[in-house]
């Protein structure tokens, strides 16, 4: 697990805030919070999950880390710092150079993020020319085929076509792709959901192997928990655009504090679970088009108090490196198992 | 079975009766027409179109009231340049160009639905056949679609009417066998989609037959994208029913806007007015049936926000 | 790619074949008796009832009947014209070429405009020109292609008498070489022109919203994310994937331009198959008519044939089907 004790982390997100733009004639809404007031640090090596239901505001943090908002996407606040960089007083010609060669993204549904019409090896060509132009053929050709072999593809892939791969292989060939200019930090946004649990766990064994391998720092998204915390060190649980809790793995899963991430946990049966129930969480995400006053979990939550609906709640620091956003965390109890 | 969802907070009802099934789907129903009818009122070019096509529909019926001469009515100025007598001129036989133009909308606009509606009728049947059923018959039909698609049908209609005669029946009933084929194949793509819904499937397992299930489910929810092709399909069979009186295959009792081109034709230096102004009938026609059509599918397309949200 | 373009052929083969059917069946359904459709004349004589007899074997079952038929067109026998007497193929042979050249002229050009006009609005345009073009486009859209040949032939040759009213040459000097193609061509723009200014806006919109729909796609923001620079994103990723609709819409067109090119020849008197389609109708010659229909059928299927292969060359997604 090798984590730098270095002092600067890679990745440093300060108070993230991030709006979408709404017409008001069509919607009668002005903006929709995607994120709100969101601090998070990746140290190098590290990897770190970024757990929520859908609409958490987790794929909008990853878009607005790597400058892929939609044009009516705004950062309303805050900063994002790569290696200390702002990342956003950086030029467009600055970031693209920052783009592929340090920054890399794999995106879910890899058949629809490749064009159609043109061979994974076209892809490989001209991804691989943006950082290394002039680039001859051959030389894309022989590190294409060295990745393939390390993600496990047969060298046929190269000239196939995404419809002729299978969505396995497609994600396979995303991640070979995204690895192509030697990125530091790799950004992977549900990009397993939408395989089958085998193939699920194969990917992500890869992914652990080769964050060993070339000392990749990673953050993975996805809504799924339980598969998520086998892979990474540390975990962030994202709900209604806002923080929950941080924490190792260990530290939120098992000794989590949050209302929210103790009752996500308790949602999942495991090998040897003797509950003859299992508790989904009742109600529906919020409106993130209103403003909320108090804790953005508090109609979901099953120990609120007056002061939730109130006050935005506080940050608690359980230990170094752990804490969570909640006027009344669970701490000192027994352990969730 | 274990009931699980203990959080449940939906009351046990003991029986519902079908009225109040019948009620509780009828209410969402109207609401939906509502809100269907503002998005449209919204969408500027629809607007226009549905008023246009409003008042096409109020000419067509008052036509008699509206002209101010009879409707074949011959009068001794022949070739008449527009003025205070006559507003849009006269043609070769002294006919008022602005009463015939008042007169021939009702061919047109018949011409136009009837078609349209043999086109979808035929379309909607085959579609819906070929998605629902699969197999053989999707095959064929939609082999017979594609050639249908792919001919000029226009020559296969100078055919038919010549060997069988030219009446404006003839025309109609033509003109809507040859264009069913963009109706089938947006029905078709609909049935592929319906199938494999829910409702269908139980509809299937409670024994409904697969004619019922076609007739009361599969075409009435598919349906929309048809209704907006129609109005292109009412333009296009104006525009042909056009070429065809050009060509000397309309009927010759009526004047139809293209029966008067083909009357004015030689006579276009000495009296353009009248080949000119059925022209923009025809036009200005055309263009209110393609903004309808615009307008509808707007309000069928799901995403119509543009920079949405991802 | 091969079997592709052989399952391709098999399929123009399958339509003819319906064409010569369809043929075959409205002779024999419609009102009046073959004889009489055939020989075009209402009493003809015995010696003309007696050829046409021999040649179609009218006096035997259906079954031999068709396949005389069918035979005889696989001979290039289309049969013979009444009003001109000559054989139809013979005319059909005089009278294509120019309609092939006005069709083709007018497709590819209106393709290329459209295209180069949908690319520039999808990019460059703000909403408010746009909607502009957008009417006038639709306008032209929307106007019959006989109608607005009349109104061009009024205003360009009769008002103003730049460009020539009627016909394909000069009838009055006779140019070869270059000087005839220039003489052509000169006649050629009223027409050609026509037929442009209505096909043109259909390609002008399919590929503007392709283009538009193409750089919403997931794919680009993939490639937008490695760092490529827009443009060649643009040129290399989004134009490919666009021109995909409009080469459709190119295919699904070629009937309709064709059509508009006969009317067009007629008002223009242009020598091709659209005069040829007149007299027929006029003064029913269906021997003529049928074997037009014939003639524009393969032609159309060819060149949707044609359009075909090039898609299958762009998207290697339709090879196999």
């Amino acid at each position: 697990m090798g984590v730098h004790a270095d002092t600067s982390p890679l990745l440093e997100i300060n108070n993230l805030c991030v709006d979408y733009l709404l017409d008001q004639s069509r919607d009668g809404k002005e903006r929709l919070r995607a994120v709100d007031h969101v601090d998070l640090r990746v140290r190098e090596g590290e990897s770190l999950g970024i757990v929520g239901e859908s609409g958490s505001g987790k794929s909008t943090l990853a878009k607005a880390i790597l400058r892929l908002l939609p044009t009516n996407g705004r950062v309303s606040g805050g900063e994002t710092l790569y290696k200390g960089r702002n990342i956003y007083a950086l030029t467009r010609e600055e970031f693209r150079r920052l783009r592929w060669a340090e920054l890399a993204v794999v995106f879910q549904q890899a058949m629809n993020s490749l064009s159609p019409v043109h061979t994974i090896e076209q892809h490989l060509v001209d991804i691989y020319r943006v950082h290394n132009p002039g680039a001859s053929r051959d030389e894309v050709r022989e590190r294409g085929l060295e990745l393939l072999s390390v993600v496990g593809l047969d060298k046929q892939a190269l000239q196939s076509y995404a419809h002729e791969l299978s969505g396995g292989m497609l994600q396979r060939t995303m991640i070979m792709l995204s690895l192509i200019c030697a990125p530091s930090l790799l950004i992977l946004d549900e990009s397993t959901t939408a395989l089958d649990v085998i193939t699920q766990n194969q990917i992500l064994d890869e992914i652990s192997r080769l964050k060993e391998q070339f000392g990749l720092t990673t953050v993975i998204i996805s809504h799924d928990i339980s598969t998520v915390s086998e892979t990474v060190d540390r975990v962030a649980i994202m709900y209604g655009g806002r923080l929950m809790e941080v924490g190792s793995v260990d530290q939120v899963l098992r000794k989590g504090v949050h209302p929210y991430s103790r009752a996500l946990v308790h949602s999942f049966p495991y090998l040897g679970d003797t509950r003859q129930r299992i508790e989904g969480i009742p109600g529906a995400p919020p409106d993130l088009t209103k403003e909320h006053s108090g804790c953005i979990f508090v109609e979901r939550c099953l120990d609120k108090r007056e002061i939730c609906h109130q006050e935005v709640p506080p940050r608690v620091d359980v230990q170094s490196e752990h804490y969570a956003f909640c006027h009344y965390p669970v701490v000192c109890q027994r352990e969730v198992q | 079975m274990h009931d699980t969802m203990s959080n449940s907070r939906l009351p046990r009802r003991e029986s519902v009766s079908t009225q109040e099934v019948r009620q509780s789907l009828m209410r969402p129903l109207n609401e939906r027409f509502i809100k269907t009818w503002r998005i449209f009122w919204g969408h500027r070019l629809g607007r226009v179109g549905f008023v246009g096509l409003c008042i096409l529909v109020l000419i067509a019926v008052f036509a008699s009231w509206l002209a101010p001469y009879g409707q074949s009515e011959l009068t001794a100025d022949a070739l008449a340049a527009p003025g205070a007598q006559h507003l849009l001129g006269t043609d070769h036989l002294g006919r008022d160009i602005l009463s015939q133009l008042l007169y021939g909308s009702r061919i047109s606009l018949m011409v136009g639905f009837t078609s349209a509606f043999i086109s979808a009728f035929i379309g909607v049947i085959i579609g819906a056949t070929a998605g629902y059923y699969g197999g053989w018959a999707d095959e064929l039909l939609s082999k017979v679609t594609d050639v249908a698609l792919m001919m000029p049908v226009f020559f296969l209609i100078l055919l038919v009417l010549t060997l069988f005669g030219s009446s404006l029946l003839y025309v109609m009933i033509i003109i809507g066998f040859t264009i069913w084929p963009s109706n089938a194949r947006l029905m078709r793509a609909q049935a592929l989609t319906l199938r494999e819904r829910t409702f269908v499937k139980a509809s299937r397992l409670l024994g409904e037959s697969n004619l019922n299930i076609l007739w009361r489910h599969i075409i009435p929810n598919g349906l929309q994208p048809v209704i907006a092709n129609t109005t292109l399909q009412m333009a296009g069979a104006i525009l042909t029913e056009a070429s065809l009186s050009f060509i000397g295959l309309g009927d010759p009792n009526l004047s139809s806007w293209g029966r008067m081109i083909f009357e004015g034709r030689g006579y276009l230096t000495m009296g353009w007015w009248a080949t000119l102004f059925p022209g923009f009938a025809i036009v200005i026609t055309v263009l209110i049936l393609y903004f309808v059509g615009d307008g509808l599918n707007y309000i069928m397309q799901p995403d119509r926000r543009s920079g949405g949200l991802s | 790619m091969l079997q592709f373009i052989i399952r391709r052929l098999i399929g123009l083969v399958v339509i003819v074949f319906i064409v010569v059917v369809l043929n075959f069946m409205l002779m024999h359904l419609a009102p009046g008796d073959p004889i009489s459709i055939l020989a075009g004349v209402d009493h003809p004589s015995q010696t003309m009832v007696n050829q046409l007899r021999a040649k179609y074997g009218l006096d035997q079952p259906l079954s031999v009947q068709f396949k005389r038929y069918v035979g005889n067109l696989l001979h290039g026998d289309l049969g013979r014209s009444i009003i001109y007497d000559q054989p139809v193929s013979k005319l059909i042979g005089q009278r294509l070429p120019p309609t092939l050249l006005l069709t083709l002229t007018a497709a590819v050009v209106s393709l290329v405009l459209g295209i180069l006009l949908g690319t520039w609005s999808a990019t460059e345009l703000g909403s408010r020109f746009e909607g502009v073009i957008s009417t006038v486009s639709y306008t032209f859209y929307a106007m019959p292609a006989f109608w607005l040949g009349l109104m061009l032939m009024l205003v360009f040759s009769s008002i103003l008498d730049i460009l020539p009213t009627s016909g394909m040459t000069s009838s009055r000097h006779s140019y070869v070489g270059l000087m005839h193609w220039l003489d052509v061509a000169k006649h050629l723009v009223l027409p050609v022109t026509t037929l442009i200014l209505i096909e043109t806006p259909v390609y002008y919109r399919i590929t503007r919203t392709s283009i538009l729909q193409s750089i919403n796609s997931n794919f680009v923001t993939m490639l937008t994310a490695s760092g490529m620079k827009e443009s060649t994103i643009f040129n290399k990723y989004v134009l490919k994937n666009a021109i995909l609709p409009t080469v459709t819409m190119f295919g699904l067109r070629l009937g309709y331009v064709i059509t508009g090119a006969a009317l067009v020849e007629i008002v223009f008197a242009w020598p091709g198959m659209g005069r040829l389609t007149l007299d027929a109708v006029f003064r029913r010659d269906y021997t003529l008519l049928m074997g037009v229909y014939l003639a524009v059928s393969i032609s159309v299927g060819l060149m949707i044939l044609i359009t075909d292969v090039v898609y299958a060359y762009i998207d290697p997604r339709i090879r196999y089907e």
